[in-house]
């Protein structure tokens, strides 16, 4: 799962919430837009990272300083590399034309932080199920499409 | 050019156009002047004397006419008359003619006593001073043609003694009448009388030449008669001359109404009149005939109205003539209808050149009128740029401007309007949106403490941290709510059909469903329907219902009603609950944001959704308001523009 997150204290309470619901899988943080870019696209710090171990999901903030998530889910889907990749949104931002823009640009998921801690408890043990464990994945492609 | 700039306005309703005014009352008013005038020229003033100027003028114009003709037509009879008095007058004082006759006289005398005895008779023609009669009088007749005949006569048998007329001497002469009255009497004598060989109407001027008071029995009086076609005498001078119209007719009679001039009509039956028999008893030329003279509307021998001039005519002692000149009054009618209708007709192009003018004119005043109406049209329509172009006289350009003035004014503020709205929103927004994520940190980590220090976190510390979280549960409420508020401000209204019947007994299903142990009776009126947004009229909804809900928490059986009302001849909806109720005194509080009537303890609640209620509704052109007494029961009264 890779989370991109530029709030230190969500960042934790995400982090937390998934190990209370005793969900093992391992998790990267990246804090910016940028930084997400350069992990997908395994780019500037993250040159060496192997493409092929594409994360089941990517939680995807939208308020983010350098580049902002809308921009980060337009550049996804555009290469074909991450074209496919499970994205949910996760954000505070409960305005009409976010979450509009974020279907238009391929978000497979949109959700509200919400700003009580139980039901935030709740909102992320459920999305970590079904996109970790309910939702199929779709295949790797990256390593095939290189080759090719 | 006038017909397009018609297609281009647009009427509203009665309202009528400054050029459409100004034509109607610019016509009526000319219409009116004109209608006025040309019934006082064409009737005159019914009921009175006083008659239609052209008539009158018309009537004048005729008389003068008639009367010149009258006057001139008798001076020339007059004339006439007096040249063939003295032709004969000069003949029978001529000495040379007198000693001639008295020469005959024995002769004469001798045949008179001898009637039968034609040869007495011839023997005097072939005397020479007869001869020498008989060409003086073939002269006379040579020189003057007029006369038909030249002849003595002798009295008392009346026989011709000389003649240029080929008559035998000693025949028998007509026209005793002017026989004996030139006998008689001196001077020259008219007779007017019938021709019995010829039928036709003849002018005999007679004289006595001598009074014979000799020794000779038997005879006595020489006349000369002077013989003239009455036809002759009446065709140069009476038939003739300038004419007067169609109508126009001029006729001679005698000093009884006989005519002597045969007349321009049939009489009533049709038959035409014979002159020296036929008598006209009508006015004109009875007055005329009895010597009297003038001009006067009357009536003529067809019975029919007439203008007449009447004149007399002194031909001779004994012999009064009278002459009638006369037109008919339908043909003065006639010339009147004629300038009426000229009349009518220049007053008609009249009006339309005015009604033109008057267009034009209320045009050129309209037009900057018109360009500021369309223009305030396209402001209100929304083009908060358009303005007028100055235009017209001094007064219409100062408006323009002030107009324009006002314009800019608008724009500038409405611009403003705009920015400041546009910046609160984004300011309120940012707001409610930025401070949930404190907000989530706040009550995350205080669950973290009290979930993994257990045993630290106890008792009244434990409570404390319970308090912080619902301080800030509480505060994501409010968060929400003011969020919402702020949405609903921004949304543009759908306009659909919207079932708020249905709406309600849904809202009231999952109230029910929500705490199913509560005892509530929901009363919803049927089939009422408004046009608006269905999300927001449903959160009006949802918002006053559950207000209703839990102000009658409290109580064990509560009613709920929706319906309709009448409210001061305005037909409302209303939200009613039989339950807490609220003090009347603080109702102007109750749609402003975060105001509450109540402590949170009792009834739970931001104070923002009533806030929202009213804006929504405002929204849709309605409004709200509520009617409470403490533990009475509530009623919110509401309208949502145009039901």
């Amino acid at each position: 799962m890779l989370l991109v997150e530029d709030n230190p204290a969500d960042i934790e309470l995400t982090l937390r919430a998934l190990k209370k619901e005793n969900i093992p899988n391992p998790v990267d943080v990246v804090t910016d837009g940028a930084e997400a870019l350069d992990y997908l696209f395994g780019e500037g710090a993250y040159k060496e990272r192997d493409l092929s171990n594409a994360p089941a999901v990517v939680l995807l903030d939208l308020k983010m300083p350098k580049v902002g998530g809308l921009e980060v889910l337009k550049c996804m889907r555009i290469d074909k590399r991450t074209r496919s990749q499970p994205v949910v949104v996760l954000t505070s931002s409960s305005l009409e034309q976010d979450l509009i823009a974020s279907y238009e640009l391929g978000a497979n998921s949109y959700i509200i932080k919400p700003v009580d801690y139980k039901k935030f408890l709740e909102a992320v043990k459920e999305l970590g199920i079904y996109w970790l464990f309910t939702n199929e994945s779709p295949p790797n492609t990256n390593v095939a499409d290189e080759q090719a | 050019m006038l017909l397009k700039r018609n297609s281009e306005k647009r009427d509203e309703g009665i309202f009528f156009s400054l050029r459409s005014r100004m034509i109607f009352w610019f016509g009526i008013l000319f219409t009116l002047f004109i209608v006025v005038e040309l019934t006082l020229v064409v009737y005159g003033i019914p009921f009175t004397d006083y008659k239609s100027f052209f008539h009158s003028h018309i009537e004048r114009e005729t008389f003068d006419s008639l009367n010149q003709i009258a006057d001139i037509k008798k001076e020339l009879s007059l004339a006439w008359i007096e040249e063939r008095k003295s032709d004969i007058a000069i003949f029978s004082k001529n000495p040379v003619v007198r000693r001639n006759l008295e020469k005959l006289a024995s002769a004469i005398g001798s045949a008179i006593e001898n009637p039968e005895n034609g040869s007495l008779w011839r023997e005097i023609t072939q005397e020479p001073v007869c001869i020498a009669l008989a060409e003086h009088c073939d002269l006379l007749k040579n020189e003057k043609p007029i006369y038909e005949k030249i002849r003595i006569v002798e009295l008392p048998t009346g026989r011709v003694i000389v003649s240029s007329g080929g008559e035998q001497a000693g025949e028998q002469a007509e026209f005793k009448q002017a026989l004996s009255r030139a006998a008689n009497f001196p001077g020259t004598h008219l007779t007017i009388v019938k021709d019995r060989s010829t039928g036709e109407s003849v002018l005999v001027f007679s004289r006595r030449i001598l009074r014979v008071i000799s020794t000779v029995e038997g005879w006595k009086d020489a006349v000369v008669e002077m013989i003239v076609k009455a036809d002759d005498f009446l065709r140069p001078i009476i038939h003739t001359g300038k004419g007067l119209g169609r109508t126009y007719e001029a006729l001679l009679v005698d000093a009884d109404g006989t005519i002597l001039s045969s007349l321009k009509y049939p009489l009533p039956d049709g038959s035409l009149a014979t002159p020296l028999e036929y008598r006209i008893g009508a006015e004109p030329a009875r007055l005329a005939g009895q010597g009297r003279e003038g001009s006067f509307i009357s009536v003529d021998y067809r019975g029919k109205q007439v203008l007449a001039a009447y004149r007399h005519i002194p031909a001779a002692p004994h012999t009064s003539l009278g002459l009638v000149v006369k037109m008919d009054m339908a043909e003065v009618d006639a010339t009147v209808v004629e300038g009426m209708r000229k009349t009518a007709i220049v007053g008609l192009v009249g009006l339309i050149l005015f009604l033109i003018m008057a267009a034009m004119l209320a045009q050129r005043f309209a037009r900057p009128i018109h360009a500021l109406s369309r223009t305030a049209e396209r402001i209100q329509a929304g083009d908060l740029g358009a303005r007028v172009k100055e235009s017209g006289g001094s007064e219409e350009r100062l408006l323009i401007r002030q107009f324009n003035t006002m314009a800019d004014a608008l724009e500038k503020r409405r611009q403003e309007l705009e920015a400041a709205y546009s910046e609160l929103e984004s300011f309120s927004y940012s707001i409610s949106h930025d401070l949930r994520t404190p907000l989530r940190a706040i009550d995350g980590y205080t669950h973290i403490i009290m979930e993994d220090y257990p045993d630290v976190i106890q008792g009244e510390v434990k409570g404390y941290f319970k308090k912080v979280t619902l301080a800030s549960a509480r505060m994501g409420n409010l968060i929400d709510e003011l969020l919402h508020l702020s949405v609903v401000s921004k949304k543009t209204l759908a306009h659909t059909k919207v079932d708020l019947s249905g709406i309600m007994r849904e809202i009231a299903t999952e109230l029910k469903e929500s705490e199913p142990e509560r005892q509530v009776e929901f009363v919803i009126e049927d089939g009422l329907t408004v046009t608006g947004d269905k999300v927001l009229l449903a959160d009006v909804l949802a918002n006053l219902l559950g207000n209703a809900w839990k102000f009658t928490s409290k109580k064990r059986k509560a009613v709920i009603e929706f319906g309709t009302a009448v409210v001061k001849d305005e037909k409302v909806f209303y939200v009613r609950d039989n339950g807490a109720g609220f003090d009347s005194r603080y109702a102007h509080k109750l749609f402003q944001p975060f105001q509450r009537l109540h402590a949170e303890s009792d009834f739970p609640g931001t104070g923002i959704g009533l806030a929202t209620v009213a804006r929504i509704l405002q929204k849709h052109g309605g409004r709200v308001w509520a009617e409470s007494a403490l533990d009475k029961g509530t009623t919110f009264f509401f309208t949502v523009g145009g039901m």
